[in-house]
């Protein structure tokens, strides 16, 4: 045997070395292959914050994600997390974070003392209410309020007699942000603008009351607006049958129903519909319309920019009168058979018994031969309102049945656009230079921006109400009330 | 048997099955992502399509039908300091024959795009790849003052516009549309038509050509193709009383960003709605991806107007505008 084995002994060697090569290199090939890709890295940050929703940053890059989020599938490294939020200080964090580590952040804000703000809230005068986020704090201005956190705060200051203000209170970190408020005197006046109320619109033209002591007012771009001292209600050319968003005039009936005389025709509302006149279904000549008034017939008397026309309900007869003396800006029912009209460049007329007469300036002396506005007083004397025209200047004068005392208001250039006259005998008359009031012995008082607080001069009428206030339409201002003294 | 014959055996064996090996067609199988999303300057709803590549167990890419759309992504595109997250939705597919699921998407309906803003892009894949990409938005172009402004147009059978850009390289789709209005059942019903630069005869047919992406800074329309653009508005009706065209016609001219410009240049100016393809290597400017990631930005040109009795001839009422 063991001569067999030294005999095949380089036999065995070599099949065994044949062997081995053919296992280690007889599969051995060029594989082509494409670029081996990296596994994407395992790295997680979790990022909590109280209170949440803070902006990310990620090494200063705005991340878009709010906390509580993640940063996922980052590699290791260094990175500087910054939490973000408004009216907030930053907070930044460097966090180290190994290799498909998840790392998780919990940052509370709220145990940072320099995170919190403060407010300093103060009124002229002093004394206001405050409310905080709609709770009251039973606290008055000045008060400093701190340690709040940064935000946004509804802050409502409150004084008898004067306007509530209501801000937005903006709190900082590490800051105390100053807010004060001059609070408006409502004591005496009280403006009722776009800026300051609900109102539409600040173009105002006529007003009038009626039995509810609700205010219906005329506007020149927003047609007519109710106000109940609670809402403005609206009614315009979208909303309503208004014939025009252009008002010229407002009368209430005996049946308590609203003519309103605009550009475009009359518009009659009884609170829920509309019946509309104008050239093309009624007498009207022109749709012009400047006033309208009632006399003790029930009659409507108009003025319009073509002629005097009266309508009995059924009927409607028009006033022609010579060429040149039709434009009616006001008109006065002094009785059923004698009636005051105050024209457009042609002064005062009358008709009396179904005929015309003419009261020339060159004969009486009154201002000038635009009239805008006219009313009667206790003593039954007949007041009118004068334009500027050709022929003079604007003012006021009354008739006392045998001559006219003229009153010169303001500058030659002032409009005096409407008179009121009370049931204590006092003229509320309204100029573009300001309120004008004569009282029963005709002293004058003015009421204007540089000694009121009325919102502007320019104002267009007024109309007193069932408790004694003023309310005043402006051309720019809104709506006026004018608490008297008792 | 004796030794020798043992180990010849031994032998011939290993050397006979050592490399029996299947043969496999494929290479390493790699999944890639494709990504699109063009912002437009024009409408605040940007969308964006993400799929992954596949492999069909045979040779016929046809008969994969699972859905190579990829859901779930992040995406979020840097623009003007504020981030915008896209949201993954998807709408009903048209074509299902063979892809039966609804068709996936991804949106953002709070932004457009101006001039000249760098946007950047970021998508973390469910699986934690990211794709990156960014570009610069278009910049204006500005109309030249030798565009036509009147059609029919005085001494000439062509509307030329022409336009002008400071970008290099930009390509342009420019579209003219007549605007009208069509009343149907007594109701006045707004249409739009587009305008062919020409009519070109294959076998027995005009066929229309419309304007496609290209590098030109003028775009020319045939008179000829107006007036049976103008034709078609009313076709067959012979009440042609009930069509009135208004007086301003639609033109705009889209400018592409580079990257949307080089992408329309590699595939040669077919828009396709700029859905790239997976594996499509012709342009990418994705990085972990294939893919485009632009913008485009629309300028109205506003002086080119009809006349109104060139529209009159033709039956049609006209509605001035100012």
């Amino acid at each position: 045997m063991r001569d067999l084995i030294i005999k095949y002994n380089w036999l065995f060697y070599f099949t065994f070395y044949v062997w081995l090569i053919l296992i280690l290199n007889g599969c051995d090939k060029q594989v082509s292959r494409s670029p081996v890709e990296s596994e994407p890295p395992k790295g997680f940050i979790y990022v909590n914050s109280v209170p949440d929703g803070f902006t990310i940053f990620q090494n200063g890059r705005n991340t878009g994600r709010l906390t509580p989020d993640s940063i996922s599938y980052i590699d290791a490294g260094v990175y500087e997390i910054t939490l973000k939020k408004k009216y907030f200080k930053d907070t930044t964090l460097v966090v180290n974070l190994n290799e498909d580590e998840k790392l998780t952040l919990n940052v509370d804000i709220l145990s940072n003392p320099s995170m919190y703000g403060g407010v300093y809230l103060q009124t002229v005068p002093t004394g206001a209410n405050i409310t905080f986020n709609d709770s009251v704090l039973n606290k008055v201005t000045p008060l400093t309020i701190q340690n709040l956190l940064p935000g946004e705060y509804s802050v409502k200051f409150d004084l008898y007699n004067h306007r509530d203000v209501n801000i937005i209170a903006i709190v900082q970190s590490s800051t105390i942000n100053n807010y004060t408020r001059t609070l408006r005197d409502t004591s005496v006046w009280v403006d009722y603008q776009v800026s300051t109320s609900d109102i539409q619109t600040n173009l105002l033209t006529a007003i009038t009351i009626d039995n509810n002591n609700i205010k219906w007012i005329g506007t020149l771009d927003n047609g007519l607006i109710k106000y109940d001292e609670v809402n403005f209600i609206n009614y315009n050319l979208t909303n309503s049958s208004i014939p025009s968003n252009r008002v010229k005039c407002i009368s209430i009936d005996n049946q308590n129903r609203i003519w309103v005389g605009t550009e475009a025709g009359i518009g009659v509302f009884d609170g829920s519909g509309w019946i509309i006149y104008n050239h093309s279904n009624s007498g009207l000549i022109s749709d012009f319309i400047n006033t309208i008034r009632f006399d003790n017939n029930n009659n409507v008397w108009i003025g319009t920019a073509a002629n005097l026309v009266k309508f009995d309900g059924f009927n409607w007869n028009v006033y022609n009168e010579p060429a040149g003396k039709d434009w009616i800006n006001d008109i006065y029912i002094e009785s059923v058979n004698k009636i005051w009209l105050g024209t457009k460049a042609d002064g005062i007329r009358t008709l009396e018994n179904e005929s015309f007469d003419s009261l020339l300036i060159v004969n009486y002396g009154y201002p000038s031969n635009t009239i805008s506005s006219i009313g009667a007083d206790e003593l039954n004397n007949i007041w009118f309102c004068f334009l500027p025209d050709t022929a003079g200047r604007g003012g006021v004068s009354f008739w006392n049945g045998s001559a006219f005392s003229n009153f010169l208001l303001g500058t030659s250039q002032n409009n005096v656009n409407n008179i009121f006259i009370d049931d204590q005998n006092n003229k509320w008359i309204s100029t573009t230079e300001g309120l004008v009031l004569f009282d029963n012995q005709n002293n004058s008082t003015v009421f204007r921006t540089s000694n009121s607080l009325i919102s502007t001069d320019n104002l267009r009428a007024s109309f007193r109400d069932q408790n004694g206030n003023v309310w005043i339409t402006t051309s720019g201002g809104g709506l006026n009330k004018y608490k008297p003294p008792r | 048997m004796s030794v020798r014959k043992a180990i010849g055996f031994i032998f011939i064996g290993v050397f006979l099955i050592s490399c029996n090996e299947d043969f496999n067609p494929y290479g390493d199988y790699v999944e890639k992502y494709a990504f699109t999303c063009i912002l437009k300057s024009n409408e605040n709803f940007q969308t964006a399509t993400l799929f992954k590549s596949y492999r069909p167990d045979g040779y016929d890419p046809y008969t994969y039908t699972t859905d190579p759309s990829i859901v779930g992504a992040d995406i979020r595109v840097w623009y003007n300091d504020t981030v915008f997250v896209f949201s993954d939705s998807s709408v009903t597919r048209e074509d299902t024959s063979r892809y039966k699921t609804p068709f996936s998407f991804y949106y953002n309906n709070k932004f457009f795009v101006g001039n000249r803003k760098t946007i950047e892009l970021e998508v973390l894949l469910p699986n934690g790849k990211r794709l990156r990409s960014n570009s610069l938005t278009p910049g204006q172009i500005t109309f030249d003052n030798n565009s036509e402004v009147i059609i029919p147009p005085i001494g000439k059978n062509i509307v030329q516009v022409i336009w002008k850009t400071l970008d290099e390289g930009t390509f342009f789709l420019p579209k003219l549309a007549i605007r009208y209005e069509q009343k149907i059942n007594g109701e006045v019903v707004y249409k739009e038509k587009d305008i062919p630069t020409r009519y070109v005869t294959q076998g027995n047919e005009l066929t229309p050509v419309y304007p496609v992406p290209n590098a030109s800074i003028t775009v020319v329309y045939q008179m000829n193709a107006v007036i049976k653009a103008l034709q078609e508005i009313s076709a067959s009706d012979p009440n042609k009383n009930n069509y009135a065209v208004f007086q301003n016609l639609l033109f705009s001219c889209i400018a592409f960003d580079q990257p949307s410009s080089r992408y329309l240049s590699s595939t040669g100016g077919n828009v396709d709605d700029l859905t790239v393809s997976v594996d499509v290597a012709d342009y990418s400017n994705i990085e972990g991806g294939f893919g485009l990631f632009g913008s485009y930005s629309q300028k109205k040109y506003t002086r080119l107007r009809f006349l109104q009795d060139y529209i009159e001839s033709f039956g049609y009422n006209f509605i001035v505008e100012d």
